[in-house]
């Protein structure tokens, strides 16, 4: 039995069907590490754990820990936005990553090469770089000040953000795959490294020196840096604060700053920042949990000057801000005269941003905001063979950009050292992007809440710095997963409509299955042209 | 389209007008459903009526041929079985000789008026139904037979083509004589057979002879009773004897007693019994079974060693017959399709004489209940009674592996699949598309019976239920009714629609069910091979312009707000009216009108018939 038209009969425009799946989807365009998103949640809707670690691991060394800190740019991106709300990508990552934590494949590395390579700083672009190079088959060691590996991650970002035993595990699996660490060793100069036999050196070393501010009664008891707090209670001291405590600064540490404090038992904890609540760097959701568990929060206020009692701290003079920024988005306050109140604190911690500790590198060329300068397609510094990578190039960023960096720097140090092509790099920087407004939405799409994850209520987090989400359980994560659309990979005309004349084939020109039209079934209704979001299929007319 | 051009078709294979030729002797190569019909014209039939359903549509279509040469035959298709029997019923009582084949689902529907109808006496009229043992081609297995026992008519169970036609013919004299309904039941084995069959004369004169509707009688409750007697249960009474025949015999004319029919049955020659003088066992075959169970004891080369009965008529059992095989033998081996229901009739029969012979079969557990007998479960059954094998060890092994292969193959065998350019399909996914974009998750999709039953599987499903004909709205009126939050959406097809939809529509109207009735148009009863209906068409199944009635306009007529009808090869008109609809509280219509493909491209003379 053949079927013959009732109509004119329809072919797919494979190039317009694949205009949108050659472009990285949204999500995927909008992550740093360039992680296929789709395709590892679309893996966990179908129960494939390890397949979906895989997709990530190969972008993202530390799943856990990326599960809990990324600030999440690919969800921002979800096209799920315009629909309900996005995917909760970074939670499902988490949840895969925690899963099979105990059970990850240690990825074998075979040190092929000669050179060796010395790291300064574990942070995660040092470890980053280290673990690619590694893979590459160089010898590479790491240096690291402090006694544990990690950077931020284990040294300051609170445990209720990252417990530092999952942080540990993670960066002790990466580790285990044949990378020299040395600990509690402060690296000041490369040249001796470059004696010692190394061929080239990466400057991993993090924006850890805290910034400050000159107003009177800076070096009253009582005033305490917020990295050195967030370290110390990283370190399992729990410092004495008093009831009323102020925290300086509008981003994310002073957050974390605050929140700690919380924990610590103070009553009254208040934030200042000199940015409307607006312009604030902190991300929203953290303000809103900062808010949730109490904490007062003051926006365009600036300090004036510290209150001291018998050189203590009793209180903070503020003055209103009037603006933050100039014209030109350049940093520079105004504030408002005759505005000034006081606010009382036992304690005041400040936050208000981190610079490079250039100690020891002084000789290389440093940037007008004092980062090392870099040459932006070979990552190298003004020293030949010495690199850089991480906040202490981009200045106080996040961890999934210095994962990201620490990537690209690993690939210009191999082809510094002669492992590949300089122009390689180069298209590995230049991945199609897409962006969400553009993406064109099919019709159709179900609305579907995003799954709640469990949280500790903001009255149970005090007094306790475990994490206050909990992530996801294996149903929750499968019913989140399902609701992505999949955007990367189109297949709506044979996966929704299912006309038995449409088809999956190959493409010799395509790594990937593309729709096609078996013209020995198709019968010309023309509903499938009407339905693709792609507007690619078309008639056949005679002749043509 | 030119939808003015259209013929009903016919499929070749399995009808043809040789059913009419007037050649007695002669031999011709024709279908199950060809047999039954010619069974029906040999018969001289003269008014046959059905509604389409496999395996058995195909007689129709045979008949609807017959008639274009006899025109004094009338042949319908029918809105529903239960119609097409009341219309064969009616010419039963006119005195007529009257036919109408039906699948197994079928009879559920007839039988208010089975039961009712067999109490008339009616004479000359004759049942044909499809079982459909495996459910090859039904949603279930069902056994025709328990509901020939409940209106309390009897069942031939014909053996093969030959006897398919033959016992058709004699059905109707057998009906005439015992003045009840008889059923010939057909399997899906035998449905599907093609064989030489040698053609007996035509009764012209039967179904030349007049209308002989009889006045005098009250047809309530059967001829039986002169006025003012208590009428009541008269039929259940007539069929254990137990109606005081005497007292009123040869005053209003009277029916027979159930002894007569048994003694009737007893006699006939067709259930064959074979007796050999030392059997070691017996083996009662009925109906298809027969076939298969003679070559399972040729393979054995036992045919000289065992008590065959071929039985054909399976209710009730020649008693006498089924007894001189328990006398003989000590062990008895009945082959039947579906049910063990001759089986129980044969224990109690060797209950009552309190024969020790072991009866096997599938009470026993030696023949499976489900699924269809074959030859190698009857020669499995059969070996095992004579302390044999049927088929040597590595043979048995090769077939249960391949078995477990075929198992496996069959779980990648996708799900049905709708015809490209299928309305249906484009009307769903529209609909589904509309309804995710309105309610999300919050929406009820209940099916009923057609092509559109597969809304039910990927990737569309968009619907939960099917369960029989004309039930989806009323199903989805219960749902409304007990307090459903979601938008609830009840399918339809046309046919559908004429057979038991209108009923149910009524229904929900005037009890302010909150639904949407989305009535998939595809101008034909698609799934069992494109009949036409009321509604397709305005042609009948003898290719007669007749009125065509509009779904359109019925709905309106039954007070319904909102009706529209949309093509649902248009995908925004489809959508945007299908906005509209659901907005509608209470109950709203949308039909969704374009002609199947398949028929379509038939039409066109596009693909052969
Ligand atoms: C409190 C806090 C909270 C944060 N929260 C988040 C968050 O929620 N999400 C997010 O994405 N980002 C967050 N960040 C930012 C993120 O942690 C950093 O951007 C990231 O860790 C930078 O990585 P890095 O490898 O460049 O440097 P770092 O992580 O700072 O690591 C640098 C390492 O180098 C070592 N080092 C420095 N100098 C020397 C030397 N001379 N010799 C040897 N070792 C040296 C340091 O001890 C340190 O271990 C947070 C940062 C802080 C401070
Ligand atoms: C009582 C009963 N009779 C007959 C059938 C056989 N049958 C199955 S689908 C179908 C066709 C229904 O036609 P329609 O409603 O027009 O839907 P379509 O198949 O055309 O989509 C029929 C008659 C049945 N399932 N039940
Ligand atoms: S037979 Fe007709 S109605 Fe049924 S699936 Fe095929 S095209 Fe659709």
């Amino acid at each position: 039995m053949s079927l013959k038209p009732i109509g004119n009969q329809l072919r797919i425009n494979i190039d317009a069907c694949q205009a949108w799946n050659a472009k990285r989807p949204p999500c995927r365009s909008a992550c740093p590490v360039d992680i296929d998103v789709p395709g590892y949640v679309t893996l966990i809707s179908k129960g494939k754990y390890s397949e979906a670690l895989d997709v990530i691991m190969e972008k993202m060394p530390f799943p856990s820990i990326c599960g809990r800190v990324c600030h999440h740019p690919c969800e921002s991106a979800c096209i799920r936005n315009k629909i309900d709300q996005p995917i909760a990508i970074r939670d499902l990552k988490r949840f895969v990553g925690d899963r099979l934590i105990g059970e990850r494949p240690n990825q074998e590395i075979k040190q092929t090469k000669k050179q060796s390579v010395a790291i300064i700083g574990s942070g995660p672009a040092g470890l980053t770089a280290a673990h690619d190079l590694a893979l590459m088959g160089y010898k590479v060691t790491v240096f690291e000040e402090l006694e544990k590996p990690g950077g931020m991650v284990t040294s300051c970002i609170p445990d209720y953000r990252i417990p530092i035993d999952i942080a540990e595990k993670e960066i002790n699996l990466l580790l285990e795959t044949g990378i020299k660490l040395r600990t509690g060793e402060r690296i000041t100069g490369y040249s001796k490294l470059f004696e010692n036999g190394f061929q080239a050196v990466l400057l991993a070393m993090g924006a850890k020196k805290p910034k400050s501010i000159n107003i009177s009664g800076m070096h009253a008891k009582g005033v305490i840096s917020g990295l050195s707090f967030l370290r110390d209670i990283k370190n399992g001291k729990r410092p004495e604060l008093g009831e009323r405590v102020i925290v300086m600064g509008g981003g994310n540490v002073a957050i974390d700053c605050a929140q700690s404090t919380v924990r610590l038992g103070a009553k009254k904890v208040h934030i200042i920042c000199l940015e409307k609540r607006e312009e604030m760097p902190a991300h929203e959701w953290q303000v809103q949990e900062a808010l949730e568990e109490g904490v007062m929060l003051h926006t365009s206020l600036g300090p004036f000057r510290i209150i001291t009692s018998n050189n203590r701290v009793t209180g903070l003079e503020t003055i209103k801000c009037t603006n933050v920024f100039d014209k030109d988005g350049k940093f520079s306050p105004t504030f408002e005269e005759d505005s000034l109140s006081i606010i009382k604190a036992d304690t005041i911690i400040i936050a208000i941003g981190q610079e490079i500790d250039i100690k020891g590198f002084e000789d290389i060329e440093i940037t007008p905001s004092g980062t090392f300068k870099v040459d932006p397609l070979t990552l190298e510094t003004s020293v030949p063979g010495v690199f850089a990578a991480g906040d202490c190039v981009s200045g106080p960023a996040s961890f999934v950009e210095a994962v990201q960096s620490g990537h690209m720097v690993s690939e210009a140090i191999d082809s510094f050292l002669g492992g590949r092509d300089l122009k390689t790099l180069q298209t590995r920087r230049n991945n199609s992007p897409s962006l969400a407004e553009e993406w064109p939405i099919p019709r159709g799409i179900i609305r579907r809440k995003r799954q709640d994850i469990a949280q500790l209520d903001p009255a149970s987090r005090k007094g306790t710095f475990k994490e206050i989400s909990t992530g996801y359980r294996e149903k929750e994560a499968v019913r989140e997963a399902s609701r992505c659309l999949n955007c990367g990979i189109c297949g709506y005309c044979i996966e929704n409509f299912g006309c038995i004349a449409m088809v999956w084939t190959t493409n010799p020109d395509l790594p990937y299955r593309v729709p096609e039209i078996d013209l020995a079934l198709c019968v010309g209704c023309g509903v499938c042209g009407q339905i693709c979001p792609h507007k690619a299929i078309e008639e056949i007319r005679d002749g043509g | 389209m030119p939808e003015e051009k259209y013929v009903p078709p016919t499929f070749l294979k399995w009808a043809s007008g040789d059913v009419a030729k007037d050649y007695p002797g002669k031999t011709f190569i024709i279908s199950c459903n060809e047999a039954l019909a010619r069974g029906a014209v040999e018969a001289g039939v003269r008014v046959v009526a059905a509604y389409p359903g496999s395996p058995l549509q195909y007689t129709i279509e045979s008949l609807a041929i017959a008639s274009s040469i006899y025109p004094s035959m009338h042949v319908e298709w029918s809105s529903n079985e239960k119609v097409a029997y009341d219309v064969t019923l009616g010419a039963a009582m006119a005195g007529m000789r009257a036919f109408t084949p039906m699948k197994q689902l079928g009879m559920n529907v007839v039988i208010d008026s089975l039961v009712q109808g067999a109490n008339l006496g009616p004479a000359g009229f004759v049942l044909a139904v499809g079982d459909d043992p495996g459910a090859l081609e039904t949603e279930n297995e069902m056994d025709t037979r328990y509901l020939a026992r409940y209106a309390e008519i009897p069942v031939l169970e014909p053996t093969s083509i030959q006897e398919v036609k033959d016992y058709t013919l004699m059905a109707f004299e057998l009906s005439e004589k015992i003045r009840l309904p008889v059923i010939v039941r057909i399997t899906t084995g035998l449905a599907y057979q093609r064989s030489p069959v040698v053609f007996g004369k035509i009764h012209h004169e039967i179904r030349e002879r007049d209308v002989s509707f009889d006045k005098n009688r009250r047809w309530i409750l059967g001829d039986a009773f002169p006025w003012p007697m208590k009428p009541f249960g008269a039929k259940h009474m007539r069929f254990h004897d137990e109606l005081p025949v005497k007292e009123w015999e040869g005053t209003v004319g009277s029916l027979p007693k159930a002894s007569f029919t048994k003694e009737v049955i007893e006699r006939l020659e067709w259930n064959e019994l074979i007796l050999p003088d030392r059997p070691v066992a017996g083996v009662i075959a009925v109906g298809e079974c027969y076939q298969d169970t003679m070559e399972a004891i040729r393979y054995l080369g036992v045919e000289s060693n065992v008590a065959i009965l071929k039985l054909v008529t399976s209710f009730p059992i020649p008693e006498n017959r089924v007894r001189e095989v328990l006398k003989k033998t000590g062990s008895v081996l009945v082959v039947e399709q579906i049910e063990p229901f001759v089986e129980a009739q044969v224990c109690a029969v060797a209950a009552n004489m309190n024969s020790h012979a072991k009866i096997l079969g599938k009470l026993t557990g030696d023949i499976p209940v489900c699924n269809e007998v074959t030859r190698n479960i009857i020669g499995k059954a059969l070996g095992k009674m004579l302390g044999r094998n049927f088929l040597p060890e590595e043979e048995e092994k090769r077939i249960e592996k391949g078995k477990d292969l075929l198992l496996k193959e069959l779980s990648f065998i996708s799900p049905p699949r709708f015809c490209p350019g299928c309305p249906e399909l484009a009307a769903g996914f529209a609909l589904k598309t509309v309804c995710n974009e309105l309610y999300g998750e919050e929406v009820t999709y209940i099916g009923d019976v057609g092509c559109y039953g597969m809304m039910t599987v990927p990737p569309l499903n968009a619907s939960y239920a099917n369960l029989s004909m004309g039930s989806g709205i009323s199903i989805a009126s219960g749902i409304y009714h007990a307090g459903s939050k979601d938008k609830i959406i009840a399918y339809i097809g046309d046919s559908t629609f004429f057979h038991s939809g209108m009923p149910a529509l009524v229904n929900a109207v005037y009890n302010k069910a909150n639904l949407l009735l989305y009535v998939l148009d595809n101008r034909t009863t698609g799934n069992t091979g494109h009949q036409p209906h009321p509604g397709a068409f305005g042609i009948t199944a003898t290719k007669q312009a007749t009125k065509m009635l509009d779904i359109e306009e019925i709905v309106k007529a039954f007070q319904v707000d909102f009706v529209k009808v949309v093509d649902p090869y248009d995908f925004e008109e489809t959508t945007t009216v299908l906005k509209k609809a659901l907005e509608v509280e209470g109950v709203s219509v949308v039909i969704a009108r374009r002609t199947c493909a398949l028929l379509a491209q038939r039409i066109m003379g596009l693909m052969e018939k």
